[in-house]
């Protein structure tokens, strides 16, 4: 097959690759997405935070997302051991006046959202070639990349030569994984796993108060480590998650089904009393606590987007809002680059990184504050940083998005990790001194763990 | 008994027992196992005690550990007060 040419190659056709051809679409760029799978097709990942919310309708897919039957999330209530003492968090938008307004988001099937997503970015006019990116394309003296190879699926190749390419592979991280970026550190693997099914028998609250609204995301709380979601995905079926660490699921000689059965009735009554007898409609997964990230994730003619460069947990639901959120930065990006912005800078997007590091940092933060010190963080979440963690779950993390005095609820998170944000100007970003992406972990880095399938083999095996 | 122990059972008096008078608690007794208190109950109680006390509790010291008996609150409200 002859070679092809496009402005901007998208490698992956999930939320991140086809918010970008969408974003790139409305500048009046038509780009090539490049997508191995036929959707729709299964992803984790169902909970939108308030900000992804936004994001979905701003792409004007508001009313489709409410026809599709996604449930609507006003919401979370926590559950403390009791199983009736609960805390409620809320979506809530901030304005530009600073004031918190009552919003609501979705969840649902990524099946179903993802699908519809990419159809978007076709039906505006985005080009779609079935097949499985295999090499990035270099320029001669080796210094940008200018495409990339794509197995096509009758197994012939072709070459897509493109002025930009946009690596939306997620966990797959394509161009990391191909030496195209900087090294790929994978954060330590801790000691917590996650077990998730789905069931049709989870009895929703239905409430005309928003905190009983039927859509809302449940959380029941053990003790540190061990505790449960319960995800209503809108069409009657229910995300069902309990957060272990590992060796009490290895410890109980459990299938993965078994296990999950047997903790809906003993980890908390709340829990119990909504889902007597649980009725899985999947089977069970699993997935570790893990984490990685990728240095110099955008350069000549790169970005990554999204998983493809950095991934800080599985378990809290940001990595939906975090690939379409920096998708429409790339795209800011990109027009710049086509202009011919920055095409003699050896690291025309350090911006970009900068900005994205730093966003994501503080989730990681926040995150690592909640494993560690989970009663503190929930002192700060409940009264003394409530305003300040409302906005960081809802992913107000980005420069520009109005928030409440955020540095000081971050400082107490890092004092409390001991933990300190150097950044620095050779695309060293966001080295977290005391933490879990030192280079001396670099041995812990293995390629091989390039999905969530294949961690959960590894996992199995370590089993 | 000393004043912040009996300061700290008014505490859990009014805000966990308020239908529960009769509920006796040893210095010693874990919270949380006797069912004061649950464990969202113990986030409150950290506020409650920084208002009722007009102290301030450090982020460090938001650990189960110090606030799942009287006694143990009882010792790190007091170093706080005569600290």
């Amino acid at each position: 097959m002859a070679d092809m040419t496009t402005d901007v190659l998208i490698i992956g056709g999930g939320p991140g690759g086809s918010t970008a051809a969408m974003r790139l679409l409305a500048e009046g760029v038509t780009p090539l997405i490049v997508e191995r799978e036929h959707f729709p097709r299964f992803h984790i990942g169902e909970a939108f935070t308030g900000e992804g919310g936004a994001l979905v309708r701003d792409l004007g897919f508001g009313d489709q997302m409410v026809a599709d039957g996604h449930a609507t999330k006003h919401g979370v209530r926590v559950f403390g051991t009791g199983g009736t003492a609960n805390w409620w968090v809320p979506v809530m938008q901030r304005t530009e006046d600073k004031e918190l307004h009552e919003v609501t988001t979705y969840q649902g099937h990524r099946s179903k959202f993802d699908k519809m997503l990419l159809d978007g970015a076709t039906s505006r006019g985005a080009d779609l070639l079935n097949g499985r990116a295999t090499q990035p394309l270099m320029s001669e003296d080796g210094s940008t990349v200018v495409g990339a190879t794509v197995e096509l699926a009758d197994g012939k190749t072709v070459d897509i030569k493109a002025e930009m390419t946009l690596d939306c592979s997620g966990q797959a991280t394509f161009l990391a994984n191909r030496k195209a970026t900087g090294p790929k550190y994978l954060g330590s693997y801790d000691k917590q796993i996650a077990l998730f099914t789905q069931v049709d028998n989870y009895i929703l609250d239905d409430g005309s108060d928003r905190q009983f609204m039927p859509g809302n995301t449940h959380i029941f709380y053990k003790e540190k480590y061990h505790w449960a979601w319960a995800i209503p995905l809108g069409d009657g079926t229910t995300s069902i998650g309990v957060v272990v660490p590992a060796k009490t699921f290895r410890d109980s000689g459990e299938s993965k089904e078994d296990f999950i059965r047997r903790e809906v009735g003993e980890l908390n009554a709340g829990l119990a009393e909504r889902l007597p007898n649980p009725n899985l409609v999947d089977q069970a997964h699993v997935i570790p606590n893990y984490s990685f990230q990728v240095r110099k994730f955008a350069g000549p003619g790169y970005m990554c987007i999204g998983d493809s460069h950095r991934f800080v947990d599985p378990i809290f639901s940001f990595g939906l809002y975090v690939a379409m959120k920096e998708a429409g930065l790339a795209t800011t990006e990109v027009m710049g680059w086509l202009d011919g912005k920055g095409r003699d800078s050896d690291n025309p997007f350090q911006s970009y990184m900068l900005h994205t590091e730093r966003a994501i940092d503080m989730l990681e933060d926040m995150i690592d504050t909640f494993w560690e010190n989970p009663l503190a963080f929930a002192v700060f979440a409940h009264d003394k940083f409530r305003q300040q963690v409302l906005d960081m779950f809802a992913g107000r993390i980005y420069d520009g998005m109005p928030v409440l005095d955020r540095d000081i609820a971050l400082r107490a998170f890092r004092k409390l990790l001991k933990r300190e944000r150097v950044y620095d100007d050779d695309g060293l970003y966001s080295v977290p001194i005391g933490s879990r992406y030192h280079a001396e972990r670099a041995p812990l880095w293995n390629s091989e763990l390039d999905s969530v399938e294949t961690t959960e083999r590894w996992l199995r095996e370590q089993a | 008994m000393s004043d912040v122990d009996t300061q700290v059972r008014g505490i859990l008096q009014r805000e966990f027992l308020a239908d529960r008078p009769d509920v006796v608690i040893s210095a010693e007794e874990n919270l949380v196992d006797s069912e004061i208190i649950d464990s969202l109950g113990i986030m409150m109680l950290v506020g409650f005690i920084e208002k009722d006390f007009g102290i301030e509790i450090d982020p460090e010291e938001i650990v189960a550990d110090n606030f799942v008996t009287i006694a143990a609150i009882d010792k790190l409200v007091s170093a706080k007060l005569t600290g």
